[in-house]
């Protein structure tokens, strides 16, 4: 169909959805391929702009402090995915699981850390993590353990903070969304398991999981994002440190950004650069994830594969139609 | 019927669409539409952060009273958003405010943008001899031909100390007496070992390092051809003591501006804090407001010299339609005692403008500090503020100081080694910003390095 005539036909459909598109133009797009052209540049914002090719990209990747950045990052963000992943999955399948009354009121306790204010967490968590009035180490000397100082020392423990606030925070969230998951799933499932006397360990492995199985594809993406955007609570934690605290322990690739601009600096084209590399790699952490969890012997991709292999067959056929009448 | 509908979504969706163009365009109506209105009367805008806002308005008055056509309206928000907003507004040519505050650490590279108005046209130039120096020449852009910002507040750093805590731990109490005993760095040492033995419940200082940072306190961190100077009278020997300190377990080892640090100013377990004079503010309102009489001021330790901790300035917009009037709210508040003594009674922000010092109220003795006449120590360190020379990675270096000495302790090193890792770590962190600065430097044409 002619675009003219798709105006003509569609004409009140389009200006129905018009006010999204022009608005994600302005405040989506542009901003997008402005910080791309932006990323060639160096520019504090006030002064000229001036061009240097692909200088920034460069000076990013020759940056000590990028590859800590990174490193941090990816440190942070693998090892607090084993709680999220499995605390998640335990929570969901024991709250649908008829075992436990209240529902509602615990998916609302467990999805609150998503929900509050990241900076008055961090404060919380600030002073819970404290060195000599922090609730944790009052603990840790309770039972005669030395006084840790987790925010200070040689940087290193400050991950540990980090990592069980980014948990405490997905937890919750991965719990919804997969006991969503797990109520979509029928159950007539689960009784014919429980007839042919599978136990729960076995619904949860061998039922439960493969079927939500594209829902917690889902949330690893989403948390990987999560993870790639990650600022407020190690910013926080290291009394609003740029460079991470000490040792850079705490620098995230979120943080490393924003110490360049707009926050912690006004150097615009260099954060740019910088927002690109971290896109680029959050696209190729998704395709990774994507590609390395698909399986071959699921019944969907196979039927996905052969609906596929028709149309192409179709599409053939119909060229080949096409040439022979021409002809 | 059919046709009656489309025309109304239609009519809806271009409403829409003018309301959005409204929004982008509706700084300029407000400053058109007041300037054109019949009675003379012009509004201008102020924007900045708390509590900058009750300090212009607790000095409105008099300004009303000299200038009954100006009508002011406040755009306040929190000191981030503020500079944000600013910078994008700067960026696209329209919807700053008319007076905008600026802080510190954003002089070095708002002093060269055309974005703002030069001052001088106003004739500012005729209150050099009027601002502590120190702050004045920050303002005049590289190439010395314009000035952009004007100064509002000075910080001087001085030393803050728990009276009650030095007493028990034997400690003279009178500020003369605690300068002498800490006139060097082994009388500092001296006096964290005195209120470290009171039990270990009692430290000197939150970090050590925040006494290293004093050194730098005036942000002098490069010379004009961007090399990096590290190396003061005594920084080795400050050094050590910091390095002894942590040894003996006299410092927390918390940020201090943490939320643990506050808690300790409060209850006495830190007996010893140095920083800008504004600090004062915060312990009377918000992190000890029964401590009266149980603090004191005193200046910094081991007589490194007069110190500035914080500050900030006031621009105009070149965009603005009303700099005339802008700039009489500016002079006003800035450049008369009346004004910035208003301000000052108000939120504690120390004029840059001497002439306000010959005020009576800088006389008076201050009851929370046991009736020490702070306000005069603080005159007096502001006029002894040293000029120098300031650039864009001042604030980044800054930030490495705390970390790369804690690095530092934590690793052993001697006072040689943690003074290079500093210098290592400041060039790590501020490469690019280093860039930029040469960069601002050309512009201005007064780079002649590499």
């Amino acid at each position: 169909m002619s675009i003219r005539k798709a105006w003509k036909e569609y004409k009140v459909a389009y200006v129905y959805i018009a006010p999204f598109f022009i608005l994600f133009a302005i405040f989506g797009l542009f901003p997008i391929a402005f910080g791309f052209y932006l990323s060639f540049f160096r520019w504090d914002g006030l002064s000229q702009m001036h061009f240097i090719g692909l200088e920034n990209y460069l000076n990013v990747f020759k940056d000590p402090l990028f590859w800590k950045a990174l490193k941090n990052t990816l440190v942070i963000g693998i090892i607090a995915h084993i709680p999220i992943l499995l605390g998640g999955l335990t929570l969901a399948f024991i709250l649908n699981s008829k075992l436990v009354k209240g529902q509602n009121i615990f998916k609302t306790i467990y999805f609150m850390p998503m929900v509050t204010s990241s900076v008055a967490i961090s404060i919380v968590f600030q002073q819970m993590f404290g060195n000599n009035y922090g609730v944790i180490n009052w603990f840790v000397t309770l039972f005669g353990g030395e006084k840790v100082n987790w925010l200070g020392g040689d940087g290193a423990l400050i991950k540990v903070a980090v990592i069980v606030m980014f948990a405490w925070k997905w937890i919750g969230w991965n719990m919804v969304i997969y006991l969503a998951g797990m109520q979509g799933i029928n159950n007539d499932v689960y009784e014919a398991a429980r007839i042919d006397g599978a136990n729960n360990i076995q619904v949860l492995f061998k039922i439960c999981i493969p079927l939500i199985k594209p829902i917690i594809i889902f949330t690893v993406i989403q948390s990987t994002i999560g993870m790639f955007n990650l600022f407020t609570e190690p910013f926080i934690l290291t009394g609003q440190n740029w460079q991470g605290g000490i040792n850079n322990g705490g620098l995230t690739l979120m943080t490393y950004l924003l110490s360049k601009a707009p926050q912690g600096g006004n150097l615009y084209g260099y954060a740019s650069s910088v927002a690109y590399i971290i896109t680029a790699l959050i696209v190729i952490i998704s395709i990774v994830v994507n590609k390395g969890t698909l399986d071959k012997s699921d019944p969907d991709y196979i039927a996905d594969q052969a609906v596929k292999k028709q149309r192409r067959e179709m599409a053939r056929a119909a060229r080949v139609s096409r040439k022979g009448g021409a002809r | 019927m059919k046709k009656m509908k489309q025309m109304v979504s239609l009519a809806m969706v271009s409403a829409m669409a003018a309301g959005m163009i409204g929004c982008g365009s509706s700084g300029d109506t407000v400053s058109n539409g007041a300037s054109g209105s019949s009675d003379d009367t012009v509004t201008i805008t102020v924007g900045g952060w708390p509590s900058g806002d009750d300090a212009f308005k607790a000095a409105e008055e008099g300004f009303h009273e000299l200038y009954p056509n100006i009508e002011i309206e406040y755009v306040f928000t929190d000191t981030t958003s503020h500079h944000q907003n600013l910078q994008t507004s700067l960026a696209a040519g329209s919807g700053a405010p008319d007076v905008a505050m600026v802080e510190g650490a954003y002089v070095a590279q708002y002093r060269n943008s055309a974005a703002l108005a030069d001052l001088n046209q106003f004739g500012a130039s005729d209150y050099a001899s009027d601002f502590v120096s120190f702050k004045w020449d920050q303002c005049i852009s590289d190439d010395g031909s314009a000035m952009r910002l004007i100064p509002w507040d000075v910080g001087p750093a001085t030393a803050f100390y728990r009276t009650d805590v030095f007493e028990e731990a034997g400690l003279p109490t009178d500020p003369e007496e605690v300068e002498e005993l800490m006139s060097t760095w082994d009388g500092v040492l001296q006096a964290a070992e005195a209120v470290g033995a009171i039990d270990d419940n009692h430290w000197f200082m939150a970090d050590g390092s925040y006494l290293y940072q004093l050194l730098f306190q005036n942000r002098d961190y490069y010379d004009e051809d961007l090399n990096l100077q590290l190396e003061r009278d005594g920084d080795l020997d400050c050094l050590n003591t910091i390095i002894k300190m942590r040894e003996e377990g006299l410092d927390m080892q918390v940020d201090m501006w943490s939320t643990e640090a506050y808690a300790a100013y409060a209850d006495g377990s830190i007996a010893y804090v140095p920083n800008g004079c504004w600090f004062g503010g915060f312990l009377k309102t918000d992190i000890d407001p029964n401590g009266a009489g149980h603090w004191a001021v005193c200046n910094l330790p081991a007589n490194i010299g007069a110190k500035n901790w914080g500050g900030s300035f006031l621009v105009i917009p070149e965009q603005s339609q009303n700099k005339e009037a802008a700039w009489k709210f500016v002079s006003y508040m800035l450049a008369t005692a009346q004004g910035q003594n208003d301000m000052f009674e108000a939120v504690d922000y120390f004029p840059a403008y001497t002439p306000a010092y010959e005020d009576a109220l800088y006389d008076e003795g201050d009851d929370y500090f046991g009736g020490e006449q702070t306000k005069k120590l603080w005159a007096e360190i502001a006029t002894e503020l040293e000029p120098v020379y300031t650039t864009q990675m001042d604030t980044t270096a800054e930030g490495q100081i705390f970390t790369s000495v804690n690095q530092g302790l934590q690793e052993g090193m001697t006072v040689e080694e943690i003074r290079s890792l500093l210098a290592d770590n400041i060039e790590a962190a501020t490469a690019e910003i280093k860039q930029q600065q040469i960069q601002t430097l050309k512009d201005a044409g007064v780079w002649d390095g590499e």
